[in-house]
């Protein structure tokens, strides 16, 4: 943990404090991060995203908060918009949980104090409760495409709605996932709208 | 063990070596001595420079922080937020500190700078080398570091205004995929949305040389008051003339929308007013003209709706354009 003076400099606004937090916790944070993010140049710029986020929220980290969970949680919700972008970009054939990366917990444990939720495990989460609250066709109409895998042409047939139809849907569908994932982590608006322009 | 957490620090452990101690930091009773060993890691760090590989990270926040910073400056001064989605915003960055410590420590690094504006936004903005760019909303640039020393280049993805300063030596190349324009001094507008069909360049004054990056053969001067329209699917470039300031005057705030259907009309105000709309199939093509200053949108609605046969609803976040079928009926008598 960081002591409280750096705590209160930091939320003063004192860049030096700023560069103590960087140099000591830059390495790990990026270790973690390479746990879910296979590209270097993203790994950079999410923990990049994440060190802004905190300098721009610095008058809002509580005394009793640790400067190393809030940062924490910032980079973990920051991989966790990257891999949900991603997916959604894919077929997302099974919402099952697939490999949990082991080694995310010691970080946990190191940045949290303790062990929660892996972050795959979130990710299924709320893309589940975010799918699960579309309206009613394009909830149907993204479930047969994007969960399913089936094919456009077909779905568009049987729900006899036009292909352009069902591309809007999805579109929407996605537009609207990540709005709703926005809304959930609204702190770090600025970060899912620069991911969603991507 | 000490080792090991000592290396997990520095974020040289490998990954058998953090799952060693990921094993060993499970049992409750050997926490506290990581605890302790990492207050003492803290320690130890103080006043030692940033860890291998980090700098051009850290330089990248402090350049990011600096843009932030003056764009929040600018809004605070001016936006009244009630009347924001009008409102046009106007923030003029300067980027010469950053790059000027970057370019000092670090000779040969070539490193980006971007800058955006966002839906709803315009955005002014004053380049190293004294020329001006207006950033239409969606739009950005890009340029290095070495942007006004050994070169003028910047890449454009959506569209701008120029008003490039006058420098015989160092010619001024906006590039936008499949055009390159290149300058010495001169007033223009480039048009090119990364989604799009065309890239449209409209010169206001001076001159300007149109480039392709792939066919070295191509080249095409333009002169004032044309416009040169280039479209990417057949390498096609048609050339007209035209009132430039319909072009150019979105930079004041003014949107023209001239004989345009409101499927492009739609892309405009999305745009322009960050707001989401959805239309009838059948109104696709239904064209529009009007000139928006600073209304709100609501008003804009309210002039389309008297103008064609449509009406407006509210679905959530989403402006739905359905067709007004009485008002059709009358207009077809």
């Amino acid at each position: 943990m960081f002591d409280i003076q750096t705590n209160n400099s930091l939320k003063k606004g004192d860049p030096s404090a700023f560069k103590d937090v960087f140099r000591l916790l830059y390495p790990r944070l990026k270790g973690y991060c390479k746990l879910f993010v296979p590209d270097d140049n993203k790994v950079e710029d999410l923990i990049q995203e994440t060190f802004i986020t905190l300098w721009e929220k610095r008058d809002s980290i509580k005394n009793d908060r640790s400067i190393e969970s809030y940062l924490f949680v910032i980079l973990r919700n920051n991989c966790l918009n990257f891999l949900r972008d991603e997916k959604l970009e894919q077929t997302i054939s099974s919402v099952n949980v697939e490999e949990v990366s082991e080694l995310q917990y010691l970080y946990q444990i190191d940045f949290l104090g303790k062990e929660e939720k892996s972050l795959e495990e979130q990710l299924v989460e709320s893309l589940q409760v975010a799918v699960d609250e579309l309206p009613d066709k394009m909830r149907q109409v993204f479930t047969l495409c994007k969960i399913e895998g089936r094919k456009q042409k077909e779905v568009a047939e049987e729900m006899g709605i036009s292909l352009k139809m069902v591309e809007k849907h999805i579109a929407k569908a996605k537009e609207q996932i990540r709005k709703k994932l926005a809304d959930q982590y609204p702190a770090l608006i600025i970060i899912i709208t620069l991911l969603l322009e991507k | 063990m000490k080792e090991l957490i000592e290396k997990y620090f520095e974020g040289s452990a490998s990954a058998s070596e953090q799952m060693q101690l990921l094993k060993w930091i499970r049992k409750k009773e050997n926490r506290i001595v990581f605890n302790s060993s990492r207050l003492g890691w803290n320690k130890s760090q103080l006043n030692k420079p940033l860890p291998e590989g980090s700098e051009q990270s850290w330089l990248n926040i402090q350049d990011q922080m600096l843009q932030k910073s003056f764009k929040r400056w600018q809004y605070s001064d001016k936006v009244n937020l009630m009347v924001r989605i009008a409102a046009i915003f106007f923030f003029v960055l300067s980027l010469g500190g950053g790059a000027y410590i970057v370019s000092n420590t670090k000779k040969n690094e070539i490193w980006y700078s971007e800058i955006e504006a966002e839906n709803g936004q315009i955005s002014k903005v004053k380049l190293p080398d004294g020329s001006m760019v207006w950033l239409n909303s969606g739009s950005k640039i890009s340029y290095n570091n070495l942007f006004a020393e050994n070169n003028r280049d910047v890449e454009l993805e959506g569209e701008a205004y120029f008003e490039v300063q006058t420098n015989e030596d160092l010619s001024f190349v906006v590039n936008s995929g499949e055009i390159q324009v290149k300058v010495h001094g001169t007033k223009f507008n480039v048009e090119a949305y990364p989604g799009s069909e065309n890239i449209e360049v409209v010169l206001e004054s001076g001159k300007v040389q149109l480039l392709s990056p792939d066919v070295s053969s191509f080249q095409y001067f333009l002169s004032p008051g044309e416009r040169a329209s280039f479209v990417k699917s057949n390498n096609q470039l048609n050339i007209s003339e035209v009132n430039t300031s319909k072009y150019t005057s979105w930079k004041d705030g003014i949107l023209n929308i001239y004989n345009q259907p409101l499927v492009e009309v739609v892309k405009r105000l999305e745009k322009r007013y960050n707001q989401e709309f959805e239309y009838a199939e059948e109104l696709k093509d239904f064209p529009f003209t009007f000139t928006i200053k600073n209304e709100p949108l609501d008003e804009i609605i309210r002039i389309m709706e008297k103008i064609a046969p449509i009406k407006t609803k509210q679905e959530k976040n989403v402006i739905v354009f359905e067709l007004d079928k009485e008002k059709a009926r009358e207009l077809s008598r």
